[in-house]
């Protein structure tokens, strides 16, 4: 085999004054890094399979762990950077692609933090939201009629999705999370008003009382796709891309198709689960047309469809196709998006800053007067009330959050949820972990974690002298940016700080 | 509603507790020969090595009679019964008792062999808290380490043997069967616990009877069938107890080896029930009605009785044997046919170390006895599977493994709550 | 009465409930790493992890309301306290004979040992130092409860 030349990424340290040996750290690890030596009458740690995932330092009772950065550096080179050595490493070890989990960590410039928000001073009162209401309520889906000519929805209500705050559960199918997962999910959604996405891959039989407040994927694989499913469910979204992958299918390995998951998705339990890269019967906007329209033949027009995409260089023009196309949802998910499972190569250099494309959808969709025909639904790296506030100032209607509710759950970002061995429970289909989420405390995570934004939402925004959330819609004179040049303020149609 | 108990030990004892869970008016009358209030059986050998004091040998409370409204009668060996009319005497002559339930709670009695019987003054049973005292006496006086005899390598005669090393004397065991605790275990784990007691220096005679003996007031020497010539100071004589019934001569009383018990615990005679090492009551394993001399049994026999006798009618489900008998250290414990070796069992072992020694017994897949010595962790999961005769045919394999769980072995029986006894 | 109860689904047999049991039985309840480094004896937990095809439960005595290790107490010692529900050991009384370790049909009361004499080792339900079972109180997965059945 000759010498690995990977080196270990992390060190662990043990602070022997504080380990009582209780092996909780040896129970803990799915990926065996400690384990307790009979000779030695100690725990001994293998650091080269440790992923910095902190099971082992959180449950330690005394404290006595610690996870480090293995501080091996190679001879400093600006260029050569010690990521790209070691993945040439890797690949010259095993011939293969690299994979990674979550999103792009890149250090792109993150334009949430470029932007500032507004708020009122003497001449225009702010709003104290405990002594006034503030409105968080949104509604997604087409406010007009497709065209005066269309004799479809000429007298029609349209179907909405009726949202307590602007802020949803982006998809994570059954597979690539655990039941455990959608379960918190679905949960929390009731509980706030809001919706759930179950991903590509159906939703398991244990969470069919939670239908109405479910969105369920119809992707390029169509796993666990049937009439029924999408007659009970709040919404339909045809999934064409994703934020972290795209141009990208998906690949469920075989060994996570257990029982559960086959009959969620509808599969033989153990095959492949291969959602191809583009949807084959596809290829102009006439098709997806074609498919929104069965889908929603299929549920009589009473259910909003949405179309997810990635954020790529051409949104706009694609936005405005899949609103021309008769979706009542656009939902655009930037390159900092999570993944259960990505090639480094593209989500590290794929696609582009949900901020600008958000700003460029809403633009052209306001130039070309079909803004109200459709809603936008940005995703991709929310990762606070604030973010959310900006999104909503920039024209979105809701966001999704994915990455997020799983910190939420537990998840502590290691990026290693290919690898089916999340010690949190959350990327994973083996039963001993997926035990480790109770549902219901992480249910309560999230509960709390919406409220607590609800409440952030709604102080900025009274700071801002306005009581509604649809008020601040697109309301770009709400933000400020600070460090931008001049095209990047220009795209995000917004004023420079001072301005 | 009148009750009568005769005898004060460990079944009566059950059977006060038993009566008052149904019957809080009642009146309950013990009437015992002993001087004590109920004290411990099992615990005169550790009040002769010292380990307890006086106070802690009684088995309940101080004021036991009192919260309970019990009138205890003691040093009282000649009470008389007449079953027809239902009367209790204290002692003959004195004032009719009337009864409506009368429990039989008297025990066992030590059965002393032939040769010791000589008025010997150095010859002591070890069954009484008077025993122990009288040998604690003896100690006293004597000064000097003492040799003593013990005749009986039983469960008492061990205790005996360790009470008298913790008070330092020079011990010597004499058994006439093929191993120590023969009634319990079988050669293997008879002889584990021979070296463990020799080790400790505790001298021990297997497959050997008291051929001669030589003294006048004082028994000084015996000699065995190996020839062996046995210096004592002192004898103890251990060599098994009998149910205690002979003294109460009824007519319509179905006796076998001990008091015949139906699944009520009530006799032959009607309102008259026996509980505890003087009854012969179903034994599980056998499926027939064995004396099942253990202080367990006692307590519950007694309090089933006890319920039942207020008006209850709980049925007995049976008992097993099970001892726990902590030797100089050495932890031993049993459970059912835990001596049986005949050719249609299944025998699964381990030693792990010299004094470490586990085996299970089994017939058709079902455990029906286990021997622990040394290590005697959740031993509590076998007494049960023996006790419920579960099929173990799907974890026979586990049943060695040091993780043993209650999950594992005790899910045959689907729905246990626990403690229905 | 009020027991601990465990909840199978989410029981991940990680032992935490274990240590914080071992140590609130320990000379230091209420300090874990005092009672693993200073305590003279080693810290014994009353209760048990059991694994079975993938799934662990962690199980302590039931308190029964007919309690076979009372009814076979040899010395009196084991009782079940008439206000609380709980089954306990009067350990001045108790001689250690460990005839309470092998009449638990579950197994649950360990042999043990303190300040050289033998004793019996059983789940108290934390009510001697703490208001909650520190079994409960500790799991990570809030996958004990206590409470009414
Ligand atoms: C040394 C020793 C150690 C033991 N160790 C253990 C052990 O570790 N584990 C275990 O399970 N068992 C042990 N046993 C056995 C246990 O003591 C008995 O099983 C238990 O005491 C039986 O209780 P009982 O109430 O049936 O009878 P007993 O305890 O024998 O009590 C009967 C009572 O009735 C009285 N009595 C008898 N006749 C009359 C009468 N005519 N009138 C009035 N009163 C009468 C007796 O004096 C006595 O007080 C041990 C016994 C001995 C002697």
């Amino acid at each position: 085999m000759g010498i690995n030349l990977v080196m270990q990424e992390y060190e662990v340290l043990r602070n022997e004054a504080k380990c009582i040996g209780c092996k909780i750290c040896v129970n803990q690890c799915a990926n065996n890094v400690h384990r307790w030596d009979e000779d030695w009458q100690m725990i001994i740690s293998d650091d080269k399979y440790c992923v910095n995932c902190h099971r082992c330092v959180v449950f330690c009772p005394t404290g006595a762990l610690s996870i480090r950065k293995n501080a091996n550096d190679f001879t400093f080179n600006a260029n050569w950077e010690n990521r790209h050595i070691k993945n040439i490493y890797r690949q010259a070890q095993s011939g293969g692609v690299l994979l990674t989990g979550m999103g792009n960590d890149r250090p792109y410039p993150v334009y949430w933090d470029k932007m500032v928000l507004n708020a009122s001073q003497v001449t225009n009162p702010s709003i104290d939201p405990l002594r006034e209401p503030i409105e968080l309520k949104v509604f997604l889906g087409r406010k007009s009629a497709l065209n005066e000519k269309d004799e479809v929805f000429k007298d029609d209500i349209f179907p909405w999705l009726e949202l307590d705050l602007p802020v949803m559960f982006s998809a994570m199918s059954f597979g690539s999370v655990s039941l455990n997962v959608h379960k918190a999910l679905a949960r929390a959604a009731e509980t706030m008003g809001t919706y759930w996405n179950a991903g590509e891959g159906g939703v398991h039989a244990d969470l069919k009382k939670s239908m109405n407040h479910t969105i369920v994927q119809v992707a390029s694989g169509r796993f666990g796709v049937n009439p029924a499913m999408l007659k009970e469910a709040a919404a339909v979204e045809i999934k064409i891309g994703q934020g972290a992958k795209p141009g990208i299918g998906g690949h469920l390995p075989g060994e996570k198709v257990g029982q559960e998951v086959a009959d969620t998705r509808m599969i033989p339990v153990g095959s492949d689960a291969i959602s191809p890269a583009p949807h084959h019967d596809i290829y102009s906007i006439e098709d997806l047309k074609q498919l929104i329209f069965a889908i929603k033949e299929a549920t009589d027009y009473k259910k909003p469809v949405a179309v997810k995409v990635a954020a790529v260089h051409n949104i706009a023009a694609i936005a405005s196709g899949i609103a021309r196309a008769g979706a009542d949802i656009i939902v655009i998910d930037g390159f900092r998006g999570g993944t259960g499972a990505a090639p480094q190569a593209i989500r590290d250099n794929v696609g582009i800053p949900i901020e600008f494309a958000l700003a460029a959808v809403d633009q052209r969709l306001r130039e070309e007067g079909i803004r109200n025909e459709v809603s936008i639904v940005v995703a991709g790296s929310i990762r606070n009330s604030s973010d959310i506030v900006k999104a909503v100032a920039l024209g979105a209607d809701a966001v999704y959050i994915g990455t997020a509710a799983l910190i939420a759950l537990g998840c502590h970002m290691c990026q290693k949820c290919y690898t089916g061995k999340c010690n949190w429970g959350i990327a994973t289909q083996d039963p001993k972990l997926v035990k480790r989420l109770n549902p219901e405390i992480g249910a309560r995570k999230l509960v709390n974690l919406l409220t607590a934004w609800q409440h952030e939402i709604k102080e900025m925004l009274g700071g801002m002298g306005i009581n509604a959330i649809e008020s601040l819609r697109g309301n770009r004179l709400m933000l400020r940016g600070i460090g931008l040049n001049k095209k990047e303020l220009e795209i995000l149609g917004i004023k420079a700080a001072g301005e | 509603m009148r009750y009568v108990i005769i005898g004060n030990s460990t079944a009566a004892i059950g059977a006060v507790e038993g009566i008052r869970e149904i019957d809080k008016q009642g009146e309950i009358i013990i009437i015992s020969d002993e001087v004590y209030e109920a004290y411990s059986r099992p615990l005169i050998s550790y009040y002769l090595s010292g380990k307890i004091i006086e106070k802690n040998i009684y088995y309940r409370d101080k004021n036991f009679y009192v919260q309970n409204g019990v009138a205890l009668h003691t040093g009282q060996s000649n009470v008389q019964i007449n079953p027809e009319t239902k009367i209790v005497w204290i002692e003959p002559g004195s004032e009719q008792i009337h009864y409506d339930k009368l429990l039989i709670a008297t025990g066992g009695k030590p059965v002393v062999p032939d040769f010791l019987n000589g008025g010997y003054d150095n010859v002591f049973l070890f069954h009484s808290f008077d025993d122990v005292k009288k040998i604690d006496d003896f100690l006293k006086k004597a000064g000097k380490r003492q040799n003593v005899a013990i005749i009986g390598g039983g469960l008492v005669g061990l205790k005996a043997a360790e009470s008298m090393f913790f008070r330092g004397q020079d011990v010597a065991v004499v058994e006439a069967g093929d191993c120590l605790l023969n009634s319990i275990l079988d050669l293997k784990a008879g002889n584990i616990v021979e070296n463990y007691l020799k080790r400790r220096g505790i001298s021990i005679f297997i497959q050997n009877i008291v051929e001669e003996k030589e003294g006048e007031d004082k028994l000084e020497r015996l000699i065995l069938s190996d020839g062996t010539i046995l210096e004592c100071d002192m004898v103890i004589a251990a060599a098994g107890i009998k149910p205690n019934y002979a003294w109460l001569n009824l007519k319509n009383l179905k006796v076998d080896k001990g008091i015949l018990v139906d699944e009520y615990l009530q006799t032959s005679i009607d309102g008259i029930y026996a509980a505890g090492d003087v009854a012969q009551a179903y034994e599980i394993i056998s499926g027939e009605k064995k004396v099942v001399p253990i202080l367990p049994n006692a307590y519950i026999q007694g309090r089933i009785a006890g319920a039942n006798m207020a008006g209850e009618n709980v049925r007995y489900r049976g008992s097993i044997a099970f001892n726990s008998i902590p030797l100089l250290g050495l932890n031993i414990v049993t459970a059912g046919l835990s001596n049986c070796d005949d050719r249609d069992s299944e025998i699964i072992e381990e030693f792990r170390g010299e004094f470490n020694y586990k085996k299970f017994i089994l017939k058709d897949d079902v455990l029906v006895g286990t021997v622990l010595i040394g290590d005697i962790y959740r031993c509590g999961i076998y007494r049960y599977l023996i006790e419920k005769k579960i099929k173990i045919t799907d974890f026979k394999q586990s049943i060695l493994s040091p993780e043993i769980s209650w999950r594992l072995l005790g899910r045959a029986e689907a729905g246990f709550k626990g403690g229905t006894y | 009465m009020k027991k601990v109860y465990v909840i199978e689904d989410f029981c991940i047999g990680c032992g935490t409930c274990m240590v914080y049991c071992a140590a609130a039985h320990s000379e230091y309840p209420k300090d874990l790493l005092k009672a693993f480094k200073l305590s003279s004896l080693k810290p014994v937990p009353r209760l048990f992890i059991e694994e079975e095809e993938g799934n662990s439960y962690s199980l302590m005595c039931r308190h029964c309301d007919e309690p076979l290790c009372v009814y076979s107490c040899i010395s009196g010692a084991m009782f079940k306290d008439n206000r609380t529900g709980v089954v306990k050991v009067d350990k001045e009384r108790c001689v250690g004979c460990f005839t309470c370790v092998i009449a638990c049909p579950y197994g649950f009361i360990r042999e043990g040992s303190e300040n050289g004499r033998s004793l019996p080792l059983k789940c108290d339900l934390c009510k001697d130092s703490f208001d909650m079972p520190q079994c409960v109180e500790h799991c990570p997965n809030e996958a004990l409860r206590y409470g009414e059945e």
